[in-house]
């Protein structure tokens, strides 16, 4: 690998890999893949080191996480840092590198990761990647008594009249805030799956054309190839994610019973 | 590394959950992946796993990375 393509590696190749762009971005990336075998040769291993990786973990026993976790815990001695940061010469070292840095990150390139998601398109790119489930549970009662406590707002979670099975909850994060996503399977095509975003969105206008249904105002947009329909009960936005047509997003928004 | 490779979170997950900007989780995803790579490769060799022809190409592979990260170093410092 050459110079560049090493720093290339460390910053996007890993990053694309790991599906951290957009589409946009993606091809940009793999327009440099063609032009460059290096680079695509970096591509593969680090592929195959992923799903290596995910396949060792389909096998090793879940304690594992927390053997590691305890590991590093006793590891790291707190007093190391503070002890370093006593010394003038490593606090001179360390804000040159923190400069070095900085400067990289502002001027030195303009990283797409840093760039302002949207609250749909995080929503759109948590529904897209169906990560497992945190409480898998097909019981409202229970997931919403789980879901209390785990977030720093209250949530209530709809009951949809057209037989949409609640699958489970998982928690997450969009533009630095906690989040709950609720999956439910649809009856229709074998089980489709519906995601609902729930986030404490302070943020007073939600993106789409509004529609006013069911006495609730409710925002309609696209992203990705899939419809988002948001709306906001009690200060907190829920959003439904889906691939249906909008007409099925409409008559399920319709049927969401908020209590 | 576990984080990410094994329970699949984002980048921005993992910056909220470890308290740390996204840059830092990118650098020592980096190096961790690397470390872990390195010493899998070793303990490959170690017990019998890989053998010869391979095991010296890998291990090629890894030594002229390392060689260029020590360069890399002197040049910055």
């Amino acid at each position: 690998l050459t110079h560049e393509c090493r720093k290339l590696e460390e910053t996007f190749l890993h990053a694309y890999v790991d599906g951290e762009f957009s589409p946009e971005e993606s091809g940009e990336v793999k327009a440099h893949l063609a032009e460059c075998p290096m680079c695509a040769h970096a591509v593969r291993l680090h592929q195959s080191y992923k799903a290596a990786m995910l396949r060792a973990n389909a096998t090793a026993p879940h304690p594992f996480y927390d053997d590691v976790r305890e590991g590093l815990l006793h590891e790291a001695d707190p007093g190391r840092w503070a002890r370093a940061f006593q010394r003038p010469s490593a606090i001179a070292v360390a804000a040159a590198c923190a400069g070095a840095a900085l400067w990289f990150l502002a001027g030195g390139l303009s990283h797409p990761i840093f760039s302002t998601h949207s609250l749909i398109e995080d929503g759109v790119a948590l529904h897209a990647r169906a990560l497992p489930l945190d409480y898998p549970s097909s019981d409202p009662r229970s997931a919403q008594q789980w879901l209390e406590g785990k977030l720093d707002f209250g949530v209530h979670l709809p009951r949809f009249a057209q037989g949409a099975r609640l699958q489970g909850v998982r928690l997450s994060n969009v533009n630095q805030r906690q989040a709950a996503v609720v999956t439910y399977s649809l009856p229709q095509g074998d089980g489709r799956r519906v995601s609902l975003l729930i986030v404490d969105d302070p943020e007073p206008h939600l993106p789409g054309a509004a529609r006013r249904i069911a006495d609730r105002e409710v925002w309609l947009s696209r992203a990705r190839g899939f419809n988002v329909a948001s709306w906001r009960n009690d200060e907190i936005v829920y959003s439904l994610i889906s691939d249906l047509d909008e007409k099925d997003v409409l008559a399920l928004v319709q049927s969401a019973e908020m209590r | 590394v576990i984080l990410a490779d094994l329970q699949e979170f984002s980048y921005k997950e993992i910056a909220e959950i470890l308290d740390c900007p996204v840059g830092t989780v990118m650098s020592r995803l980096y190096r961790g992946r690397k470390l872990l790579q390195k010493n899998l490769l070793e303990y490959a060799v170690a017990s019998g796993v890989l053998q010869g022809k391979q095991a010296l190409e890998l291990g090629a592979v890894v030594e002229e990375e390392e060689a260029v990260e020590v360069l890399e170093f002197k040049r910055r410092a």
